[in-house]
């Protein structure tokens, strides 16, 4: 896959969440990538540094949480249940649907953020706009 | 320091747009057809041979993906089809921006069918949905009958299957059936087309179909 290209849209997509925090530092960015999204996590770490030079997010480390493949059968009915490919581990059959492990997500982004900023922000509940 | 929550996919802009092109196409009644396929795999060469044969007056359009040239836009050119290059300079595949800037250069309101032909590439376009109401496969049988298993995702996730270059069957000890039957067993719904552009096999089935699309686009116009 062209794991410089999905970096790039990871960096955007984390600058444009901080954008009204100009005096946020973002020091992680975590991700959950399903095992069979296509997307390489080595190759994913070699490009994110690349990709965040230059933007609000350079420096920050990347955190790479792999989602494994669980289907749920539409034949046997079993399911949700882990697979090592699409196909019921059951019964065989490709007449399933994909649970989980397809992921390409961005699930938190870590700042360090003065308190002030804190207090009068979103950023305290949880949130941030992406 | 503080935790945020953001819980984003990373391809919600493309399919965002992608959504937005869908719902141009539909109101304008304009069917979209995504071709995917190796480099070479013969998708320009099926476009050439099949467009001059679409019948009922449907008027199409032909968006070019590549990474360098516009030859690709030329030869769709030359059968008299309008056509639009997009060069990506190194990118691996078409997204739905890219594709929202080609649809700028052609008069929707006269079309009923736009083929967009993917960059030449059978792994990275799977992941980009460019607003498309059918995405078909185009694998030769020179590509050897396994390409289906190594390459599950782009079949699992096509509407079609073009398998080309039948002529060569006899050179390569590959039969399109077999290349078939491997794609068949990893998405059973596949639409199956098999053409030769040297014998003309399956070239009016596959004209047919296109034909099909834009009509079917056409009636649902707004």
């Amino acid at each position: 896959m062209h794991e410089l290209s999905i970096a790039t849209e990871v960096v955007e997509i984390v600058t444009a969440s901080v954008a009204d925090y100009p005096a946020a530092k973002v020091r992680a960015v975590s991700l959950l990538i399903g095992t069979h999204s296509g997307v390489v996590p080595e190759a994913l770490e070699f490009c994110f540094p690349l990709a965040a030079e230059g933007t609000p997010v350079e420096g920050a480390a990347l955190q790479i949480e792999q989602v494994p493949l669980k289907i749920k059968c539409h034949n046997c009915g079993v399911g949700p249940v882990a697979a090592s490919s699409i196909q019921c581990p059951e019964c065989g059959s490709i007449n399933v649907s994909v649970e989980t492990g397809r992921e390409i997500e961005i699930s938190t982004i870590d700042l360090d953020v003065p308190d002030e900023v804190v207090a009068e922000s979103k950023l305290a509940s949880g949130g941030a706009n992406g | 320091m503080v935790k945020v929550s953001l819980e984003k996919r990373v391809l919600s802009k493309n399919d965002r747009i992608a959504q937005k092109i869908r719902s141009q196409l539909h109101m304008k009644g304009v069917g979209c057809i995504n071709l995917i396929g190796s480099p070479g795999s013969g998708k320009t060469a099926l476009l050439e041979a099949s467009l001059p044969r679409m019948s009922d007056g449907l008027r199409c359009a032909v968006i070019e993906g590549d990474v360098k040239t516009d030859r690709d836009m030329q030869r769709i050119a030359a059968v008299g089809v309008d056509a639009v290059q997009i060069e990506t300079g190194g990118g691996c595949h078409l997204d739905a921006e890219l594709v929202t800037k080609g649809l700028a250069k052609l008069p929707l309101g006269k079309l009923d069918l736009l083929i967009i032909e993917n960059v030449g590439n059978l792994i990275c376009p799977v992941a980009y949905d460019l607003g498309e109401d059918y995405r078909l496969i185009v694998v030769s049988v020179a590509e050897g009958e396994d390409k289906p298993l190594k390459y599950p995702s782009a079949f699992v996730s096509a509407s079609g299957i073009v398998v080309t270059k039948t002529d060569l069957s006899s050179y390569v000890d590959v039969e399109a059936s077999q290349v078939a039957a491997n794609a068949l067993s990893l998405n059973p719904k596949l639409k199956v087309f098999t053409t030769s552009t040297k014998t003309g096999e399956g070239i009016e089935e596959f004209a047919d179909f296109l034909v099909s699309v834009g009509k079917s686009a056409r009636s649902m116009r707004k």
